[in-house]
């Protein structure tokens, strides 16, 4: 068993097969060995470790995917999600957003994969106004920014 | 401010208050209304303050830039289209921190599409809008880093034929923003050329010849990895190529190893059919040597393919949409008859996609180092048995039983029962696709496969990968000829069959199936 401390002090103990599907967490037992030390977790508060932990046993004993391999790379694009992962997603989105972080700090690639195809479908159709709206994002920009960027695009748009 | 006690006797019967009572009532009555629009109002305002700190608070802004770059390089595929700049323009104005993600974000910028330009050629305005709008274009490719860029000229999306026939209009093939790019652009990985006309495309290349000519270096046509060249069927525009092979309209193609080559259709292109099958088409061998994927549209019929094919000596994809023309299919033809006896052997072919053809093209092909096999089959009913020999000969005659790994099997029909698959034993086979087969008697019952315990499929031990797509019958019947057992739901099926037998299976039922054969094909 592995011990994980979450940035909220709580301790987590999980089977050592199910936790490695954390790049990041992997190469940390591989470096340290075994230990009876909680292994930080600074970034991740333990609602969210709950929900990653929720991940990896759902794909426990799966083949863990090449770490260095990109899906990008493989010609993987399409953003299809598989019908456990959507469900899986269906989370508030502040959580989405914690889980995505999460799983680019310990480095779980399927799963940040699984996180940006959905926000990427969250986004499709929307102008940049209902983009801000939906995420709460500040719009920054001067008018005249604005109004050069439009400038820029229309050009390639319009040809 | 509450309701009087001395009121209270009121709330519980019907009696009406009298005059004064009514009129305190009426003045509390105001006041409460008043301190209610007074409390709305608060929540506005808290609503607003809270609204704010949920946009500082939000988790949306501290995704770093290498996520938000992942996420911006997938959001074109959710349209399914790769190259619109629409897209871009949305995330760029999101925020600045946006728009610097999207800056870093190469593959949004690796692709630019091209309308053909209606100015007239010796139009100054016109020049200089070319002059902007080249730097535009150069500027907007080298954001994409160093990935593979792509250009492409398509059609006028009004699908008029082009006008160059009219003294002093421009061809639609010589954008000079496309012509400038691929004369000393950047480097450009795929150029795609849409044209109407044998001229047209002729004009494309005395344009990028010419503005090649005082370079120092080789353009950046003559550079290019991947071309595709598509002939339109917009009307009726004759094949008017010479009959001197070194003035062929393809004589001084670039010397790319991917090639896409859209024919017109016969009907567009020749008066008759003779025509068609006594054409000038003249694409050097030495051309055809470094090809290593060929992508061809040909619906001329005959054995012409035949004259391309002897010279793809290094061809490694080929892929041939014949859109229902025979090929090969004649028993008069004495090419035909030869190539039959002594069959073009592709030695290097790694994958042979048929699209919508009689297939007859696999007696005349040999392909021993072929791995993957995928034909859309256009044969009329009647045919069918035939039709699944050849594809039974072609494998036996290329020595590819035992190293074929892909196979995929389209628009097979038949009526029922009445065809099973007599392919020969695939050891190799690792993925298996009946598409639209509409035929019955498949045995893929997990009984038969596993009887004597080895776990392994007789005919395709190696299968990991099985997907049987709009198999035109009923849930009950493709069940059983699945499970050869009770009738599971779809889940427990996949389950039973995933459970310890190392076997993907795919069950794409006919209302799923346009989705995923959409799907598959943007795969592909």
């Amino acid at each position: 068993m592995v011990l994980l401390l979450t940035s909220d002090n709580e301790m987590f103990s999980v089977a050592e097969d199910v936790i490695k599907r954390s790049a990041y967490i992997k190469n940390m037992l591989e470096d340290v060995g075994e230990s009876d030390l909680p292994i930080p977790l600074p970034n991740v508060e333990s609602n969210v470790l709950v929900k990653i932990l929720e991940y990896c046993e759902h794909y426990r004993g799966e083949p863990l995917p090449a770490s260095d391999v990109d899906p990008a790379e493989i010609g993987d694009r399409s953003l299809d999600i598989a019908d456990w992962d959507q469900k899986y997603m269906a989370v508030d989105q502040e959580m989405l957003f914690e889980i995505i972080l999460a799983a680019n700090y310990l480095d779980i690639k399927s799963l940040l994969d699984v996180g940006c195809k959905t926000v990427a479908k969250m986004m499709k159709g929307k102008s940049s106004e209902e983009i801000r709206t939906l995420f709460n994002i500040a719009n920054d920009f001067t008018p005249e920014e604005e109004a050069q960027i439009r400038k820029e695009n229309a050009w390639a748009e319009c040809r | 401010m509450v309701f009087p006690s001395a009121f209270a006797t009121l709330l519980t019967s019907n009696d009406p208050p009298g005059e004064l009572n009514a009129s305190y009532l009426n003045e509390l009555a105001a006041s409460l209304s008043a301190a209610i629009d007074e409390a709305l109002e608060k929540v506005k305002d808290l609503e607003q303050e809270l609204k704010k700190c949920r946009t500082v608070l939000s988790p949306a802004r501290r995704l770093p830039q290498e996520i938000l770059c992942e996420i911006f390089s997938l959001v074109p595929l959710v349209e399914g289209n790769e190259e619109d700049p629409a897209d871009v323009t949305v995330v760029s104005l999101v925020s600045r921190a946006w728009r610097e993600a999207a800056l870093n974000t190469h593959s949004l910028w690796q692709g630019l599409v091209f309308t053909p330009c209606r100015c007239v050629a010796s139009d100054i305005k016109g020049s200089h809008y070319h002059a902007t709008e080249y730097e535009k274009a150069q500027s907007w490719l080298s954001r994409s880093g160093a990935l593979p860029k792509t250009v492409r000229l398509e059609r006028n999306p009004d699908g008029t034929r082009c006008m160059c026939q009219d003294p002093g209009r421009r061809c639609e093939s010589t954008h000079p923003t496309v012509v400038k790019l691929l004369a000393e652009g950047p480097p450009i990985d795929e150029f795609t050329l849409h044209v109407t006309s044998t001229s047209c495309f002729r004009k494309w290349m005395a344009s990028v010849t010419s503005a090649g000519q005082n370079l120092a270096r080789r353009t950046r046509w003559e550079k290019l990895r991947c071309f595709s060249l598509v002939f339109h069927d917009i009307d009726r525009q004759l094949w008017d190529d010479t009959t001197d092979p070194n003035l062929s309209i393809f004589a001084n193609l670039p010397s790319v190893t991917e090639f896409h080559l859209n024919l017109p259709s016969m009907e567009r292109a020749f008066e008759d059919e003779d025509d068609a099958l006594s054409c000038s088409l003249h694409i050097p061998a030495p051309f055809l040597n470094g090809l290593g994927i060929f992508v061809i549209r040909w619906e001329w019929g005959g054995s012409r393919l035949a004259e391309l094919l002897v010279h793809c000596i290094n061809l490694e994809s080929f892929t041939l949409e014949l859109d229902e023309t025979e090929v090969f299919s004649s028993f008069s033809d004495p090419v035909t008859l030869a190539l039959r006896v002594s069959p073009i052997e592709l030695g290097n072919l790694k994958e042979l996609r048929i699209r919508r053809g009689n297939i007859h093209i696999l007696e005349v092909l040999k392909a021993p180092s072929l791995h993957t096999l995928d034909i859309e089959f256009s044969v009329p009913i009647p045919q069918t048995w035939d039709a699944v020999q050849r594809v039974d000969k072609f494998i036996t005659s290329s020595k590819i039983e035992s190293t074929l790994q892909t196979l995929r099997l389209c628009e097979l029909l038949a009526s029922q029962s009445s065809v099973y698959l007599p392919l020969p034993a695939l050891p190799a086979l690792r993925h298996l696709v009946l598409d639209s087969t509409g035929v019955a008697g498949y045995h893929f019952a997990v009984k038969g496969w596993f009887d004597d315990g080895s776990r392994k499929h007789p005919q395709f031990p190696s299968l990991a990968h099985l997907e049987l797509l709009n198999l035109q019958r009923s849930k009950r019947t493709l069940q059983k000829e699945v499970s050869d057992e009770v009738v599971y739901s779809e889940g427990t099926l996949q389950s039973e069959l995933l459970s310890g037998k190392d076997v993907f299976l795919r069950l794409v039922q006919n209302e799923e199936y346009e989705t995923s054969r959409t799907w598959y094909v943007q795969k592909e």
